[in-house]
């Protein structure tokens, strides 16, 4: 039976339990889901007493199928309003399940003053910790320190200055296997916000002296399928461009056909896309001993992270991903790599979502606060965001909250949320994802670029963010989505897997029935926190401006946005 | 919104434009093309005269007459066995919709490994095939100038389509004599596919103004000529006009593309049997009323071409009830049966719901509809 622990920040009292019948075989979003509709209400105020964080492991954590120690964490979003799953790779999932921890759940305020952190230790026991002496430190000496204080193998989730000071673009970051560097991200929706508003630093998660050893129903058949999926995965890896390249291939991919957002998704190509691209990421890995195909939790096939070194062959940031080059990239018209890079080891070490805190520049850039293309004034920025000036807490509130406040009239959100690296007018699918994923413009929910007749035309769109955004959900409850995706024609295999370990069931519907029944949870909470049909649309501009790459407006009608979810 | 019209099939037409063939095989350079047809056409002499043809332009020929309703990928597969074997360099089809079908599917495999069920789906990356030249003796298929083959797997119990330029024929040769011969009620069987090829593609998601209008006249004459070529098989202009509207609403729907009304047609094909024209009917009145709430525009341009007025402050849901009326009154002028009097009942066809859903062409439905939405479709029209 996987346990949960039961953290309540009233009083600082902290319960390790057996986890609720119904729950053991789930995991990911779709745990989180079903935990926040039943016990989080969805009116309340995010930073309340009300809300309440959980982290949690995937259906098939601890077990050896490639990826499945993912993280999720979940609550109402300080962003958007909503419900928020926030999924992270990073060593914690394959810890916690070493404890036969499947869920940690968050409640209440504090009524004192202080900072805590809690502590899974080698014996197994868990605790919350007096942290105050760590308070303003960001996520890389926090963790620097906590290595220093304790001689362990150890995964650390944290939080940085910006979810202490409650910005809505606070992130959540989770420490990568092996190298401990706090460079995997929980970013989206502003869980660092809700995070800091528990006064809760960080989690520490020793490696246990004694593993957890979970009672499988079918141990045998569950090795059998899933070192056949495994195998999968190891052979697509091999011509995967994620690892033998990293994310950052997909500049190539999008800034050829006008899906890079460039300016603030102005819908214009950028000549010099290359310039940010795998070219010279590669060179510059290899001349300064930087590396990549990078696992960030053990067991991984993929191997998509990586180490960038700057200049002078000192570590700069590690798990540097396409989102956060091309949007302080391209879409700030920024063509410096190394400056991009310092812009992650910032948004990491400060603890900021890296697609907010960039679309939030872009948004300044076409208000006027900076020229485009400062990357200089934007390292200014996030600098005024870290120590915290008036401007800086601006800034902190997010791309809508700084357009708003700028009178900009273009501002890439959705839901409150700024969007993913892909302009929706040519991945209308995409665009489709953005407008109805109830996470708010998330591409992680289903990108489907290359996936319809042609991205810019209208011909089967919604159909493709259905069937994808239905596919995503579930596959955020087991495993990695660049692992899954080299597992598409044995995808029925999974509900076998379910069924190795949990009984039940071995009907593929078992998984398909997961996404579904999720976003059906997702949407009933966000019509309870009082999102509407309003809130599953794009921004004007996307139906007003033609991208002058390709002429394309989006022009999915409301009604088909309106049913994408009639199962 | 910017879109594409990028199928074109050169075509010849008119009476007699069939003794054309040999003289176009050979100035496509064939020496020995595989004539592709079933055993009835040559029955009732059709064949023999195009082989004739054939043979007297110096072209050798090799018969494959096996051709049979709803191909099924085992006889396709053993056609281009032979194809192969005998080293032919074009491929002549002569009849309806399954002869035309037939011969793409044999080409698909000429240079690409069977079995064809490989290749059902978008297929951008097959090899090339050889010249293929199509003579369609039904008003109703399209498939002359589509790049689409549908073919029955016998090992998955289902029918799925190759979509790939190598299913585009290098030429079309319409004949409307050719389909004199065509009874009453396979005259209303397939003019009525024709009409359903119109309806949907001028309503999908890919349409286009050139699909439109192509669309819209097919759906002018089927309205105005098929009663006439189903009441008198013998009336050549009625037969001129089908085989042209038939050819017109192909071009638009493989550039357009069909819908929700083909999913239906094919998950009640492959269920009872019944022949896909009359599948395709039987639900089509409420295929493009259920549209009319996105695509009202498109609907009341159908109402139009169907000779009905339509108010100017019609709202979506009148603009679809009355096209839901217009085709029923046609389809109904041609005796077609409902689904009652095709003998199936009610639960029995709600009971395919959910494959109708699960089919992968409801990607090209204007807006997502439910299973119960299906079933409710298939329920209003089950003895319209």
């Amino acid at each position: 039976m996987w346990s949960k622990v039961i953290v309540d920040m009233k009083n600082q009292t902290v319960k390790r339990e057996a986890l609720e019948v119904e729950l053991q075989d789930l995991g990911g979003r779709a745990l989180i889901a079903q935990y926040l509709i039943k016990n989080v209400p969805p009116d309340c105020d995010p930073l309340g007493s009300e809300n309440q964080l959980i982290f949690c492991t995937t259906i098939f954590a601890g077990s050896n199928l490639t990826t499945a120690n993912r993280m999720s964490v979940g609550g109402k979003s300080p962003l958007t309003g909503g419900i928020k799953e926030s999924n992270v790779g990073g060593y914690a999932g394959a810890l916690l399940a070493e404890h036969g921890v499947k869920l940690i759940v968050v409640k209440g305020l504090p009524e004192t003053k202080g900072l805590w952190q809690l502590h899974f230790d080698r014996e197994g026991n868990v605790s919350l910790e007096d942290a105050e002496g760590y308070e303003g430190l960001n996520n890389y000496e926090l963790v620097n320190r906590i290595h220093k204080s304790l001689d362990n193998r150890l995964a650390t989730i944290s939080i940085g200055a910006a979810g202490e000071r409650l910005y809505k673009c606070a992130s959540i970051q989770v420490s990568e296997f092996a190298s401990n560097h706090p460079s995997r991200a929980a970013a989206r929706g502003g869980l660092g916000a809700l995070m800091g508003s528990k006064r809760l630093k960080s989690i520490i998660i020793e490696k246990p002296l004694n593993k957890f050893t979970f009672n499988y129903n079918d141990k045998e058949r569950f090795n059998e399928i899933s070192k056949k999926l495994n195998r999968m995965v190891a052979e697509g890896a091999k011509n995967d461009p994620f690892h033998n390249i990293g994310t950052i291939a997909t500049i190539e991919a999008t800034g050829a056909n006008g899906v890079l957002p460039v300016d603030n998704f102005s819908g214009k190509l950028f000549p010099k896309y290359a310039e940010v691209g795998s070219g010279t990421f590669l060179t510059n890995l290899s001349n300064r001993g930087g590396r990549n195909k990078l696992a960030c939790q053990p067991g991984c096939a993929v191997q998509c992270s990586n180490e960038y070194r700057d200049k002078s062959g000192e570590y700069l940031t590690s798990g540097l991903e396409y989102e956060t080059i091309a949007l302080f990239g391209p879409n700030c018209h920024i063509s410096d790599l190394d400056a991009i890079a310092m812009m992650d080891r910032m948004c990491d070490d400060l603890g900021i979502d890296t697609i907010e805190a960039a679309n939030t520049m872009a948004v300044c850039m076409e208000s006027g606060v900076l020229n485009w293309g400062d990357s200089d004034g934007v390292i200014k920025l996030l600098k005024e965001m870290t120590d915290g000036t008036e401007f800086g807490y601006l800034l902190g509130g997010g791309c809508e909250a700084v357009g708003k406040s700028l009178g900009c009239k273009r501002i890439p959100t959705v839901k409150h949320q700024a969007i993913a690296g892909y302009d929706p007018r040519n991945t209308k699918g995409t665009g489709v994802t953005y407008a109805t994923s109830p996470m708010g413009a998330d591409h992680t929910a289903g990108l489907t670029m290359g996936r319809a007749f042609e991205d810019t035309g209208r011909t089967a769109q919604a159909y493709a963010s259905n069937k994808l955004q239905v596919a995503m959900c579930f596959a955020d409850c087991m495993m990695c989505i660049f692992a899954f995706s080299h597992m598409v024609p044995e995808l029925p295999l999974l509900a076998e897997l379910m069924a190795a370990m949990y009984g039940g069931s071995s009907e593929y519907a078992r998984v398909t029935g997961l996404g579904v029944k999720t976003l059906l949870t997702e949407r009933a909470f966000n019509k309870a926190a009082g999102l509407t049909k309003e809130d599953d649309r794009l921004p004007d501009f996307f139906y007003n401006e033609p991208s002058p790459a390709t002429g394309s407006r989006f022009d999915i009608n409301d009604h088909e946005l309106d049913v994408i979810f009639d199962f | 919104m910017i879109t594409s019209f990028g199928v074109f099939v050169p075509i010849i037409m008119g009476r007699g434009a069939s003794y054309r063939t040999g003289l176009k095989v050979r100035e496509l350079g064939c020496k020995k093309v595989m004539v592709v047809y079933d055993k009835g056409l040559k029955e009732l002499g059709i064949t023999d005269v195009i082989l004739d043809n054939l043979h007297n332009a110096g072209v050798e020929t090799i018969s494959f007459d096996g051709v049979v309703p709803d191909p099924p990928d085992t006889i396709v597969e053993a056609a281009a066995a032979l194809a192969k074997k005998e080293g032919i360099d074009g491929i002549v089809a002569v009849g309806g919709g399954s002869a035309i079908d037939s011969a793409k599917g044999i080409n698909v495999l000429m240079n690409n490994e069977p079995p064809i069920m490989k290749y059902f789906g978008i297929q951008k990356n097959l090899k090339k095939g050889v010249p293929m030249v199509f003579i369609p003796t039904t008003s109703g298929t399209g498939s002359e100038v589509t790049n689409m083959c549908v073919i029955s797997c016998t090992s998955m119990g289902n029918k799925d389509s190759v979509v790939s330029p190598v299913c585009v024929g290098s030429l079309a040769i319409l004949d409307p004599e050719l389909t004199i011969g065509l009874p009453p009620k396979l005259t209303a069987a397939t003019g009525i596919d024709a009409l359903a090829h119109a309806v949907e593609a001028i309503t999908g998601g890919q349409a286009n103004p050139l699909s439109d209008a192509l669309a819209r006249e097919a759906i002018r004459i089927i309205a105005k000529w098929l009663p006439v070529a189903y009441r008198d098989g013998k009336n050549i202009e009625a037969r001129e006009y089908m085989i042209l509207a038939s050819t017109y609403a192909g071009m638009a729907f493989t550039n357009a593309l069909v819908h929700l009304g083909h999913c239906i047609a094919h998950a009640l094909g492959a269920s009872f049997h019944i022949p896909h024209g009359i599948a395709c009917a039987v639900t089509l009145p409420e295929v493009i009323e259920y549209t009319s709430k996105t695509e009202f525009k498109k609907v009341r341009m159908i109402c139009e071409c169907l000779g009905v007025d339509v108010s100017e402050e019609a709202t979506a849901e009148a603009i679809g009830e009355t096209a839901r009326k217009a085709l029923r009154s046609l389809i109904k002028s041609l005796d077609i049966p409902n689904i009652k009097e095709l003998g199936i009942t009610l639960e029995d066809a709600q009971k395919l719901a959910p494959k109708i859903t699960a089919d992968s062409g409801m990607a090209l439905a204007p807006y997502r509809i439910t299973t119960a939405g299906v079933a409710e479709i298939i329920k209003h029209a089950f003895d319209a």
